[in-house]
């Protein structure tokens, strides 16, 4: 038996229940918008060995029933119909709903998709590129820094064909940096960002399901195409092939950082190098899955069926 | 700036009111060592800049203190994980952005060193030092360490249930701190029934009673000196978990309970305090040791199936 642990206001979670109940798989939604009302949770840790339920208005679930968890983090909001939380209560509620799915995914014996855990490396982009360096793949030449005239050395060395992202997994834009971005580099002195020389080429993104490989060429005239709309460009996408060393270095990367499905983004360059930027724990595959066709939904509900890494 | 060719330059990431840095600090100090102590490093008045390449020998940094341009660290401390503490004067939007910035970039730079460095977290725990009672009795199951049960669960039969099979009370301990309060009386058990109608609690099989604490520090364990004979035994366990966890310095609680010895809860940022005086100046001389040794002893974290084997060999 399979858990989706997700809201169906999510693109994903629903994705991925549609997927399943296309492909006759048998599963049941733990919906984080009713969680924990609507559900009864009991598990123990005793004598080293994890068992407990999950109860639903209209199921019931043994832990050691559950081949395999695909979980969403939604992160916590104040979900319609949700019972209220007395105020002094609010957040340590949310925390505490929280702390114990993280908890139960942590010490689940099956495959989950994925862990915490082992998506925490994607909040610290370098440290990411320390591992994707280990591997085959390259990475773009990198400054961090809290130093203004270090950047506009940095600036003139890349003649100009510079970006600056966050180091951290708060989400950002992708942007160019201009001359007239440096009268607000003084605010490095508060702590350092991160810029990278920008890699020309053809943005690749790669999902890697357990040993299955899905890649996506996105041509996109965007320096980010994730926001090709807001930044006035396209971003058209198609199936497309990898070199196997490639392929190989993806799953690598993936299999290291235990992770059972990853995002991962990669750049050719028109001199046939490949360049990786990020490994995404959290993919949002139904975009890339419903541009494309690809079966990344059905391979990575089999890899939950199945129940083995 | 040290003078004695033998005196080494240690960067001490922490605060001057942090117990343990003070006295690695002093004790540093003592031997001839240079001591840089703050606790956040990647922030003027440092400046600092590290370029990153695919060819890791062609990374360079240079970082510039007050006192010289780019000094060669010969080891590090890590008790703090850099960015700004205090939110006054910011926006708390742009504070929680600096802040998560400041952490991404000295864990990744942390790594990126060739000297010791201790404590070396890994992403999870760079960012998660903190973990729940359950996490950590995982943890402590693969090192083949006792723990004592626990159960989360927002049911109140469940509860009672729990509190019924133990026969010795029971103790709530939230997830997201190490706080703990006796469940004993029926006032008690109202409060918790109130909380379990907006969230799972954790209920752990043991009274919240005095506990004893061992520093693992590298290869060695600290204790304090009337420890008892049976915690000691722990010591094998003890170490697989430092492995476990890729890390060099933990602390953990241990209780002595009617089952026997049962490991509480680690601690990635031990507090030398919870020690007596003889095992605190232990725990000190072995962080200083483990600095001048110039060995690296951080190393990634074992994944549970080596720790089994490991623990098979060591019987």
């Amino acid at each position: 038996m399979i858990l989706v642990c997700g809201t169906l206001s999510d693109i994903v979670s629903e994705l991925m229940c549609a997927r399943l109940n296309a492909l006759g798989y048998e599963y049941r939604l733990l919906d984080r918008s009713l969680y924990p009302d609507a559900y009864k949770v009991a598990w123990t840790f005793e004598a080293g060995a994890l068992a407990g339920s999950i109860k639903a208005p209209d199921w019931r679930m043994d832990l050691d029933d559950i081949s395999g968890v695909f979980v969403r983090y939604v992160g916590t909001r104040n979900w319609p119909g949700a019972r209220p939380v007395p105020d002094d209560l609010g957040t340590a509620a949310d925390l505490e709903q929280q702390a114990g799915l993280m908890a139960l995914w942590e010490c689940l014996p099956c495959v989950v998709a994925n862990r915490a855990a082992d998506a925490m490396s994607n909040h610290s982009k370098p440290y990411q590129s320390l591992l994707i360096r280990q591997s085959t793949l390259m990475i773009p030449r990198t400054l961090i820094t809290n130093d203004s005239r270090a950047v506009m050395e940095f600036y003139e060395e890349c003649r100009g064909n510079v970006v600056f992202k966050s180091l951290s997994g708060m989400r950002s834009i992708v942007r160019r940096l201009e001359r007239a971005d440096f009268a607000r580099l003084g605010n490095l002195a508060h702590g350092p960002a991160q810029f990278q020389t920008c890699i020309p080429g053809l943005d690749v993104r790669v999902h890697t399901v357990d040993d299955d490989v899905f890649a996506t060429a996105i041509r996109s005239s965007a320096v980010d195409y994730r926001f090709a709309d807001r930044q006035g460009g396209t971003a058209e996408m198609e199936p497309a092939d990898l070199p196997p060393a490639i392929a190989q270095a993806c799953l690598d990367l993936a299999r290291s950082m235990k992770l059972v499905i990853a995002g991962i983004d990669l750049k050719r360059t028109p001199d046939g190098e490949w360049y990786c930027f990020e490994v995404n724990p959290a993919p949002g595959f139904a975009y890339y899955e419903q541009h494309t066709g690809q079966p990344i939904s059905a391979a990575l509900a089999d890899v939950l069926r199945k129940g083995r890494r | 700036m040290a003078t004695d060719p033998s005196a080494k330059t240690f960067l001490l990431l922490g605060d001057g009111r942090d117990t343990l840095c003070q006295r690695v600090a002093e004790t540093c100090a003592r031997r001839g060592h240079h001591v840089i102590l703050t606790r956040d490093p990647l922030a003027a008045p440092f400046v600092f800049s590290w370029h990153v390449h695919s060819d890791r020998d062609a990374d360079v940094w240079t970082w510039a203190t007050a006192e010289a341009d780019t000094p060669a660290l010969d080891g590090v401390l890590v008790r703090s994980s850099g960015g700004p503490i205090e939110p006054e004067g910011w926006d708390l939007t742009d504070f929680a952005y600096v802040q998560a910035e400041a952490h991404a970039a000295l864990l990744s730079w942390l790594w990126s060193l060739r000297c010791p460095v201790v404590n070396q977290y890994g992403a999870d725990l760079w960012l998660r030092p903190q973990r729940s009672y359950p996490e950590w009795q995982r943890l402590f199951a693969e090192c083949a360490l006792p723990a004592p049960d626990v159960l989360v669960t927002n049911e109140i039969d469940q509860a009672r249930a729990f509190a019924a099979r133990t026969g010795q009370g029971v103790t709530y301990m939230p997830l997201t701190s190490s706080s703990r309060y006796a469940i004993t009386t029926s006032e008690h058990w109202r409060e918790l029934a109130k909380l379990l109608d907006h969230m799972p609690v954790c209920l752990i099989a043991i009274p919240p009673r005095s506990s004893t604490y061992v520093t693992v520090v590298g290869r060695r364990t600290v204790w304090d000196h009337d420890v008892h004979a049976d915690v000691r035994a722990l010591e094998p366990g003890l170490l697989r978990l430092a492995d476990r966890l890729g890390i060099d310095l933990i602390q953990v609680e241990i209780a002595l309970t009617r089952e026997g010895v049962r490991c509480i809860l680690g601690d990635v940022n031990p507090r030398v305090e919870r020690h007596d005086d003889r095992a605190q100046q232990a725990v000190i001389d072995a962080i200083v040791e483990l600095l001048e040794s110039g060995r690296r002893a951080a190393r990634p974290p074992l994944p549970p199936e080596a720790l089994s084997l490991a623990a098979e060999c060591s019987r």
